[in-house]
């Protein structure tokens, strides 16, 4: 007896030790000690966000939150927007955080960046990633285990309601990459089914779902475009390619990506942001919420990220300066 | 499915050792064959219908020698059919398409017309480890040093044993054969043992093999460019994390095994403590040095052709000069196809060629190196000789390592002399360890990882047993380790959303 007591002893302490310190960690804890990073801080972050303020929500991968700065729309329009995307993320992924942000928000627009879609999952990894989201709910330490690496990576990455300023340049040079492709691929049958969950979700909480793919040389072809506009189509949504019009948005590949054109730097996302709040303006019923009691804090952010903006001008400058020789 | 998913700790594992312990004794070793051929088949599916034709050569071809030899005829010829087909099937499924391409090269060399088109192949799982450990089985039968197995599913599951299958060790016949179809009950003293070594093989594959797996593959990528410091430390952190890796996952294979009282060989033996290439590679992957010094180097050295040479050599050229041609003649087939096995790329067949030399280069300047330390008075055995030793043998084996996980041979060559010509920083040094999506906190824990690890390796190196006794501390302190180690691999472990595990490398060959 005394011997399975001990071994009982063992697997207690070791299971309270993996469990306590996840009780800790709910979403107000990790934010207030900025310890909410990587994919799974988005979750943390939409919902310390006060209810009901967030109008416009966009979601995706690391395309979603380089592409549009909720700061220049609330500047613009009095939007407010959460640029909730998260890097590498799958459509599963994107799925989860709308579910987190429809908890206390009620969006007027989910703008949906449809890198996601072309993102696939096979079947062993579905299976694997069941297990592990199991897990990740009985123990939330092991969902926030990377909260240790928040003093590296905050310091670094500063992010305005999700929108990283990156003054970093790395010129895309390629050939022009929306003429005829002959790549070969497709939207995954699950994929889809996910795309059509997230429409429902949109359409419980009457939120208008748009599909939108941001210009990106190194994710985007004439193959893929054909595929998004034939989806949206069939689902009945509405489908903003800015790759096909990089030049009404005015993209200068040498000076608006920070790494050859896979994302947008902050001068590329200033010119996506102002098309986007164009359409917004024209084609959504968004209220302004300048007269709002959300307005200071909005306001207040608003002061920090142009500090921000004119030091990352100045970065900008320099940088482009390099490229130039 | 791999031995680093959650399926395999969490389902595959545990319902095998349920199953194993619920079958009756007798049949144990069934439960074992079901489970390997469960495991193949999730991950290779149809393609198990080659390990079966494998099994089945292996098989008949170790009953014909024998029943050959019962009736006085020689079975040389069943050995060599044996062996033609179980490697025949290795090479048509993993060199057709190598051979198709430098059969194209040359047509294109010689007439510039297109050549022959590709075929597509699908390989089976853990292909190479199993076709050697067939070779090994028919030729120890061959030779006297077993006898041949008389039932077909007991050489399969020897072949196919889930544990070993993906990335070894190779295991010989007279290794294994008592522990795997004993069947004995699961024993609290055997899992803990196996347990301590899977969490062990876990710490050193997720807070340091996993961490550095993005920045290996960004070093590799063929737009990047690294300057001289940069190369220094790209083939540096290679060589951590492929050790790390290799070597966890074997921890987890070998606890894995040891769960079922089931002990396998070592795969590794503190390898970067070796003072000459030679003793790197007794140390590195031993199961697979032991397998082609067994089946190769010594047939070679003992083969009357280099009998005759000894002989003739000793009287007309002298010792050093025969000592030097035997070296050559057996470590060549040895290092042909050691870089040949890894797979059908040039860069793996270099890295055989690159051992060759060095190992031949050892072996001929071995007399004029004595005589150095002997004329400066330095002792052979003291600290400064082997301090030298060490560091050299880490400059081969950081050369080497670079070599093997290179895109192509000209992207080695680029590197190196990225080492030596141009800037050695360049002023980017900071800006390109960022780059490679690592930041301060991934370096903090894969240097106090690396420290954790190599300071019990050093250990080790005196007391082998290290993680065998560690059951028999006191309990405080033996609790105080498990939950110590467990809490990193929980808390510091490259896992979850942003992280991708580091593919098993050795199980893609």
């Amino acid at each position: 007896m005394k011997k399975y007591g001990k071994k009982i002893a063992f697997i207690a302490i070791l299971l309270a030790l993996i469990y306590i310190p996840g009780t800790w960690m709910n979403a107000k804890f990790l934010t207030r000690n900025h310890l909410a990073n990587g994919k799974n801080g988005i979750h943390a972050k939409l919902e310390v966000e006060p209810e009901d303020t967030i109008d416009i929500l966009v979601l995706g991968d690391s395309e979603s939150y380089t592409t549009v700065s909720p700061m220049q729309l609330w500047k613009q329009y009095g939007y407010t927007a959460y640029a909730a995307g998260q890097p590498g993320a799958k459509v599963s992924d994107t799925e989860a955080v709308l579910k987190t942000a429809l908890k206390k928000q009620n969006p007027k627009v989910v703008l949906l960046e449809t890198n996601v879609l072309f993102r696939y999952e096979p079947t062993d990894k579905k299976t694997q990633s069941l297990i592990s989201d199991t897990i990740y709910q009985t123990f939330p330490l092991l969902k926030n285990h990377n909260a240790w690496k928040s003093p590296f990576t905050e310091l670094r990455v500063k992010t305005y309601m999700g929108f990283p300023i990156s003054a970093k340049i790395r010129p895309y040079s390629g050939e022009p990459y929306m003429v005829d492709s002959k790549e070969t691929t497709r939207i995954d049958e699950q994929n889809q089914k996910t795309l059509r969950k997230i429409q429902t979700m949109c359409a419980d909480k009457g939120a208008k779902l748009v599909l939108y793919s941001a210009p990106s040389p190194k994710n985007y072809n004439s193959t893929k475009h054909q595929l998004l506009v034939e989806l949206a189509k069939a689902e009945g949504l509405e489908y903003i390619d800015l790759n096909t019009n990089t030049e009404t948005l005015a993209i200068d590949w040498s000076i608006d990506t920070r790494d050859k054109g896979d994302h947008l730097n902050f001068s590329g996302a200033q010119k996506t942001t102002a098309y986007l709040g164009t359409y917004l303006k024209n084609s959504c019923e968004i209220p302004s919420r300048r007269q709002d009691e959300c307005a200071k804090h909005w306001n207040r952010m608003l002061k920090v990220y142009e500090a921000h903006i004119q030091r990352a001008e100045v970065k900008l400058d320099e940088n482009a300066k390099v490229y130039e020789m | 499915m791999a031995y680093n998913t959650n399926i395999y700790f969490l389902l595959f594992l545990p319902i095998v050792m349920l199953a194993y312990q619920l079958t009756p004794q007798k049949y144990r070793w069934v439960a074992l064959l079901g489970a390997s051929v469960a495991f193949f088949a999730m991950i290779s599916k149809c393609l198990i219908g080659w390990a079966l034709v494998t099994a089945a050569i292996t098989y008949y071809g170790g009953r014909l020698i024998e029943q050959y030899r019962q009736i006085g005829a020689p079975p040389k010829g069943v050995l060599r059919v044996s062996l033609i087909l179980v490697v025949g099937i290795l090479a048509v499924l993993k060199y057709t398409n190598f051979t198709i391409g430098i059969v194209n090269q040359v047509i294109a060399g010689l007439s510039g017309t297109a050549g022959l088109s590709f075929v597509k192949m699908m390989v089976p799982i853990g292909i190479s480890f199993y076709t050697l450990q067939a070779v090994g089985y028919l030729l120890d039968i061959y030779w006297k040093r077993i006898e041949a197995e008389h039932n077909f599913a007991k050489v399969l599951l020897f072949l196919i044993f889930f544990p070993t299958v993906m990335e070894g060790p190779i295991c010989r016949w007279s290794d294994v054969k008592d522990q795997l179809f004993v069947g004995e009950a699961l024993r609290e003293e055997n899992i803990t043992q196996g347990l301590i070594r899977i969490v062990w093989g876990l710490f050193k594959r997720m807070l340091i093999a996993d961490r550095l797996y993005a920045a290996i593959s960004l070093f590799y990528k063929p737009t990047m460019y690294l300057n001289g410091i940069m190369v220094f430390i790209c083939m540096f952190l290679t060589t951590i994390q492929l050790y790390m890796e290799f070597s966890g996952t074997i921890d987890i294979v070998i606890g894995s095994a040891r769960i079922f009282n089931i002990r396998l060989p070592e795969n590794f033996r503190q390898p970067f403590l070796a003072k000459s290439a030679a003793e790197f590679w007794r140390r590195w992957h031993i199961s697979l040095g032991t397998w082609f010094k067994n089946y190769i180097f010594y047939p070679v050295t003992t083969s009357d052709a280099i009998k005759k040479w000894n002989r003739y050599g000793k009287k007309h050229v002298g010792k050093y000069l025969t000592n030097v041609v035997t070296s050559a003649a057996a470590l060549f087939p040895v290092w042909m196809l050691n870089g040949l096995w890894h797979g059908p790329q040039a860069t793996y067949i270099l890295y055989g060629v690159y051992y060759f030399i060095v190992l031949l280069a050892e072996v001929m300047l071995e007399p004029a190196g004595r005589k150095v330390y002997a004329r400066l008075g330095w002792s052979e055995d003291g600290a400064l000789v082997n301090g030298i030793r060490m560091v050299r043998t880490w400059c081969i084996i950081l050369v080497g390592e670079m070599l093997f996980r290179a895109q192509s041979f000209a992207q080695f060559i680029t590197l190196m002399k990225n080492m030596f010509v141009g800037p050695w920083d360049g002023g980017a040094f900071t800006g390109k360890l960022v780059e490679v999506g690592l930041d301060a906190g991934d370096y903090f824990v894969v240097v106090i990882g690396m420290m954790i690890v190599f300071i019990l390796e050093w250990k080790m190196e005196k007391k082998p047993d290290m993680l065998e006794i560690l059951p028999e501390l006191s309990t405080a302190k033996r609790w105080l380790v498990y939950y110590g180690v467990i809490m990193a691999i929980v808390v510091f472990g490259a896992y979850g959303d942003g992280y991708q595990p580091a593919d098993l490398i050795y199980a893609g060959f």
